[in-house]
């Protein structure tokens, strides 16, 4: 499946300046690892392959919680990691 | 909206932009909590101080009353120089029909985040990075909280704040009056609130909503306060932006000084004004306010603000205080 990935704004210095990504995966975490597989530099899991707290992940609008990784995508989906923002 | 009371912690970039709607607006008590006093490098984003509060080294709470006051008489605006920690929360919240965040880090959002649940009072999350931002209205029983968004705390380090990022100034005034909007349909009853995370980067002109959805496990919503965990000893912080360290010590409520002023002379040198102590020694630039807070300037060193706060302030603040 090839999936759009879409990157918060500060994250995009770990991707190549590139806000949009088209990804192949057969889920959201085969995506995303995929995504990590291109883009080293973007550390979305720690060592034990969980993914950081501090990370929103967004499949269609809507945000999924860690334990809803392997949920299947299909073509034309679109995924935004987004990052958790503590300034003001 | 002139019966409705609103608290703002966090006076800086939100909250500057928060505190002018709301008063504007004429909400009848708003009550603006903030630790730090005002310096240079806040103008560009910081909407409600100028260049002469910065050289009367105001604290931004009593800057941003005083400034207020002159907007909107009828408005009763109390400014209170604390940091908000959870053996305070209570105090600061009661009798507030809104929490509106104009925050710096996150420790205390997930305070403020049990504190609504507890208390029942709707919060407005924001919070402004770089060139980007975000926003949740969170309302007890209606709305997923802050804690189903984000479970826990980051490490310290692992995501970027406004030292390593930056924060343009149209980011926190875009954030900012989003969540003024929310604030002003909360107080007046409207049920058309944001229930999603609005994303905004202005860099680029975009907007997103994401919709939350209620976290099966989340502690907070189960009324399990965790944030009580949240270490309430002597604590150190790096403050955002702002090239210092703050050292806080929830034990100790109040200081005398002027007899800290007293006791410090032999040491250094000590400047008092009505609302802080500067105090100098060893070429190590410290402020410190009358809660017993204590900021060291020019330093990312937490482990030597500590070592300054229990050499020259802790053990003369107990004894001041007859501990």
């Amino acid at each position: 499946m090839s999936i759009k990935v879409h990157s918060e704004p500060f994250l995009s210095r770990y991707t190549d300046n590139r806000k949009v990504i088209e990804i192949n995966g057969e889920t959201v975490r085969e995506c995303l690892n995929n995504l990590v597989r291109h883009f080293p530099r973007l550390e979305l899991f720690d060592k034990n392959g969980n993914l950081f707290d501090y990370y929103t992940i967004v499949v269609n609008s809507r945000i999924i919680f860690t334990n809803e990784l392997d949920t299947p995508v299909t073509d034309g989906d679109e995924i935004s990691i987004d990052l958790m923002i503590a300034g003001g | 909206m002139g019966n409705s009371s609103a608290v703002i912690i966090g006076c800086g970039g939100l909250g500057g932009i928060i505190a002018t709607s709301l008063v504007r607006t004429g909400v009848g008590k708003v009550k603006l909590v903030d630790r730090d006093i005002v310096e240079y490098h806040n103008l560009h984003r910081q909407i409600l101080f100028n260049e002469e509060d910065v050289k009367n080294k105001l604290p931004k709470a009593v800057a941003a009353e005083r400034n207020l006051k002159k907007v909107n008489s009828s408005v009763e605006v109390e400014g209170i120089v604390a940091d908000v920690h959870n053996a305070n929360i209570e105090s600061m919240v009661a009798g507030a029909d809104i929490i509106m965040d104009g925050l710096d880090n996150l420790e205390t959002r997930f305070i403020i985040n049990d504190a609504s649940l507890k208390y029942k009072i709707p919060w407005v999350y924001g919070g402004a990075l770089a060139t980007s931002g975000m926003t949740a209205s969170i309302i007890p029983g209606e709305t997923p909280c802050f804690r189903c968004i984000y479970p826990s705390l980051p490490s310290h380090g692992a995501i970027p704040t406004c030292d390593t990022a930056g924060v343009i100034g149209p980011a926190p005034f875009i954030i900012g009056s989003l969540q003024s909007v929310e604030a002003i349909k909360i107080l007046t009853g409207n049920k058309d609130i944001n229930r999603d995370i609005i994303a905004v980067d202005v860099w680029r002109g975009n907007f997103s909503r994401f919709e939350i959805a209620y976290r099966p496990d989340c502690p907070a919503c189960q009324g399990e306060y965790k944030s009580s965990q949240i270490q309430t000893g002597v604590r150190t912080e790096i403050l955002c932006g702002q090239n210092s360290v703050q050292v806080s010590d929830p034990g100790i409520d109040s200081i005398s000084l002027i007899k800290l002023a007293e006791s410090l002379k032999p040491l250094g040198e000590v400047s008092r004004k009505r609302f802080a102590i500067r105090f100098i020694t060893d070429r190590h630039e410290m402020v410190i306010f009358p809660d017993g807070r204590l900021i060291l300037k020019n330093s990312f060193d937490e482990s030597l603000a500590a070592a300054l706060y229990a050499k020259y302030i802790k053990a003369r603040i107990e004894g001041l205080n007859g501990k």
